[in-house]
């Protein structure tokens, strides 16, 4: 009984600390309870995580439920929340010295990055559909404020763009949602006690009605597809990732992308469960490949460091629907264990691009050279991340796309797998062309910082340790969790 | 009230629901855009009423409650207050000519209705045609978003859409669960302030229309 009550302490805990830190003023105190706080909520995840592993799903109070999908999701977002309030010490003392964000306002950011963590929890902890819909929306419209959170033009415009593009994409989804309810309602007879809870639709998917489960699923697809990223209903994507305050852009790209496809995930082992793993496996797998496709050329034309690490997004986005659609168990695991190494990867690459820009006082990739001189561990990250990001092993994302790739071959989708392989290697000589020129180059101007925060350098290697543990081996417990993550999806 | 009324009344306000967003579509004025989501939005909350008295939920009458404060009364209300903040002329710019809008339109009703036929034995759950009005309120709502460059008409397009969700929700089996749409309609409240403050700040800093703001891409 303790064990499910969990499930709902976790989500309260960001919440109250937020709504404390509205009448804390100091700085290091905010930081403070914003560390506290996600700390205790990565102990809280490992907890659920445990029982979920050992005991089977949790639930509590007919909303929540967590199984093996959701311990995924919720180690994500664990893991990234700490790793973003570490980082977000050094950087916000710069960020108050430059005067990039006034003082007075540092309640309110810490208190809707708070407000950010919780809506995200709440989306991957429900069982309810409705409720996973809700808390969706609510994390647009949280962290819409943090994009738009300095208040300059370009920041304003992209939170114009992200919530109004993005409220009404997951209109889409609520559509879906309403229709999948209709179809498990008459399904049960017209009784609607359940109808809209995943552990319930799920237990009786192959019950439903497919030709509604099919509208209702391209409906979901299209509508968390837009929250995801996936091409062509990424373009907001770019704009509000790289507007973001650094520390928000690694949790929207690293977490938050990852929190809508795990709504498309649940429809996906629904609509398996009514009309088998060939619809919408097959459209996963065209949204996929027309993400990476769409991503390429923008990524190596791209001079702006953040945008290009959010159209880097959009490609890996469809890399994890790449391996979902590609389906069975090594092509979903692949897709999971993508999700996870994504994560941590680009909230590196992210805080790396956040400490670069704050020093040359740019976005601009041509201006930002020789970070490796000024900043060394900063530089070296950058480095391990773009090696990462690439796919070059023994980094972790060369792990899970060589998965997909062998997946995909074993299942015999040679197309889909060669226009993948082309645009990873042209993405591959992009990427290590920028981030060398960002590396190695010389200092344009004499750059008066040095010094690195401790802070700063913590977050990173913590991430950029994971990275590496998880490019030579997947730990057995990851592994167990990844294993079960994908027979729950395809609903063994 | 037999189910059979109902649904004939259902599908009398559908077709009125559909009236309206023509309307919406062609406006040229945002008050008039404006004024006539609030009808359509009262036209929802009708339906819940009907609904209600139909199936004997009572929480189908809390909904429509729900429905004539919010979205009836207390959006336009915000709207109008933005459109004031911002002594912005009335008139709308439109992007795209009205023959061709009310075309795709026209095109959208008859694909959704088309579409449905197709479902069968589902759509026994759903009253009436609410289910590709539902669908056609969506897709148009959005081609109101998409046909003009005010942010205002952007939103307008947008709650109008989101009523598509809600009527096809209403008239599904005995409605959805009644703590799901109120939280749905406070996303929809919290969605339209911060919506409203963007915009508002936008005017107030840089003078212009948020919508027309291009420096972005690339």
């Amino acid at each position: 009984m303790f064990m499910s009550s969990l499930l709902w302490i976790l989500p309260s805990v960001p919440v109250f600390t937020g709504l404390a830190m509205l009448l804390v003023k100091d700085r290091r105190l905010l930081s403070a309870l914003d560390v506290a706080s996600t700390s205790t909520i990565a102990a809280l995840v490992w907890a659920i995580a445990l029982k979920v592993m050992h005991g089977g799903t949790l639930k509590a109070a007919n909303a929540f439920a967590a199984d093996a999908v959701t311990v995924v999701f919720l180690a994500l977002i664990a893991l990234l929340s700490v790793a973003a309030s570490i980082y977000t010490i050094g950087w916000m003392r710069r960020e108050v010295a430059s005067g990039g964000i006034a003082e007075r306002r540092l309640p309110r950011y810490f208190a809707l990055t708070q407000a950010f963590i919780a809506t995200m929890l709440i989306t991957v902890l429900a069982d309810n559909l409705g409720l996973l819909w809700i808390t969706m929306e609510a994390t647009t419209i949280t962290s819409a404020l943090l994009v738009g959170f300095r208040r300059d033009p370009n920041g304003l415009e992209a939170a114009w763009k992200y919530i109004i593009v993005t409220t009404i994409g997951i209109s889409f989804g609520l559509f879906g949602t309403v229709l999948i309810y209709a179809a498990t309602a008459h399904a049960q007879g017209g009784a609607t006690h359940g109808a809209m809870n995943f552990t319930t639709i799920a237990s009786i998917a192959s019950k439903l009605d497919p030709n509604i489960v099919r509208i209702g699923f391209i409906f979901v697809l299209i509508g968390y597809g837009t929250k995801a990223g996936l091409a062509p209903m990424h373009m907001w994507l770019p704009d509000a990732h790289s507007q973001a305050p650094t520390p928000v852009s690694a949790l929207l790209s690293g977490a938050l992308i990852k929190c809508a496809l795990f709504g498309i995930i649940r429809f996906h082992t629904i609509a398996i469960g009514a009309c088998g793993p060939g619809f919408s496996g097959f459209l996963l797998l065209l949204f996929g490949i027309t993400s990476v496709v769409v991503a390429t050329p923008f990524i190596l034309t791209q001079h702006n460091f953040k945008r290009l690490l959010g159209y880097h997004s959009v490609e890996h986005v469809g890399i994890i629907a790449l391996g979902l659609g590609i389906g069975g168990p090594l092509g979903t695991y692949a897709a999971f264990l993508h999700i996870i190494n994504h994560g941590v990867t680009k909230a590196l690459v992210f805080f790396v691009a956040g400490d670069a820009i704050g020093r040359y006082k740019t976005h601009n990739m041509d201006k930002i050279q020789g970070l490796i001189r000024v900043a060394p561990y900063a530089g070296t990250f950058l480095m391990m991340g773009a090696f990462s990001l690439a796919g070059t092993p023994p980094f972790s994302i060369f792990i899970s796309e060589l998965l997909v790739i062998k997946a995909g071959i074993a299942s015999g989708h040679f197309a889909a797998i060669a226009v993948f392989l082309v645009m990873v290697i042209a993405i591959f000589a992009g990427l290590i062309h920028h981030a060398g020129k960002m590396a190695f180059g010389e200092p344009e101007r004499p750059v008066p910082e040095k010094g690195e925060p401790v802070s700063g350098i913590l977050a990173m290697t913590v991430l950029a340790g994971v990275m590496l543990v998880l490019g030579l081996t997947v730990p057995s417990a990851l592994n167990g969790a990844l294993t079960m993550a994908a027979e729950v999806t395809l609903g063994h | 009230m037999s189910i059979a009324l109902a649904s004939y009344l259902i599908g009398i306000i559908g077709s009125l629901l559909l009236l309206t967003m023509i309307v919406i579509l062609e406006a040229g004025d945002l008050y008039r855009a404006i004024y006539t989501m609030a009808v359509q939005s009262f036209l929802i909350a009708l339906a819940g009423a009907v609904l209600g008295s139909a199936t004997g939920n009572i929480d189908l009458w809390v909904i429509a409650g729900l429905t004539l404060a919010v979205k009836v009364v207390a959006l336009p209300w915000l709207l109008l207050m933005v459109i004031h903040r911002m002594r912005i002329h009335r008139k709308i710019e439109v992007l795209m000519p009205v023959t061709v809008t009310l075309a795709i339109a026209a095109a959208i009703v008859m694909l959704t209705f088309y579409l449905s036929s197709s479902l069968g034995s589902v759509t026994q759950v759903i009253t009436g045609n609410a289910l590709p009005i539902g669908i056609s309120l969506m897709l148009i709502g959005i081609l109101v978003m998409m046909s003009r460059r005010t942010a205002l008409m952007q939103m307008v397009g947008l709650f109008a859409s989101e009523n598509g969700i809600f009527f096809t929700a209403m008239a599904v089996s005995q409605g959805m669960p009644l703590i799901i749409e109120i939280g749905v309609t406070l996303d929809v409240i919290l969605g339209a302030l911060v919506m409203g403050v963007i915009i508002l700040r936008v005017k107030s800093s840089i003078g212009s229309d948020i919508a027309d703001l291009d420096e972005l891409k690339g």
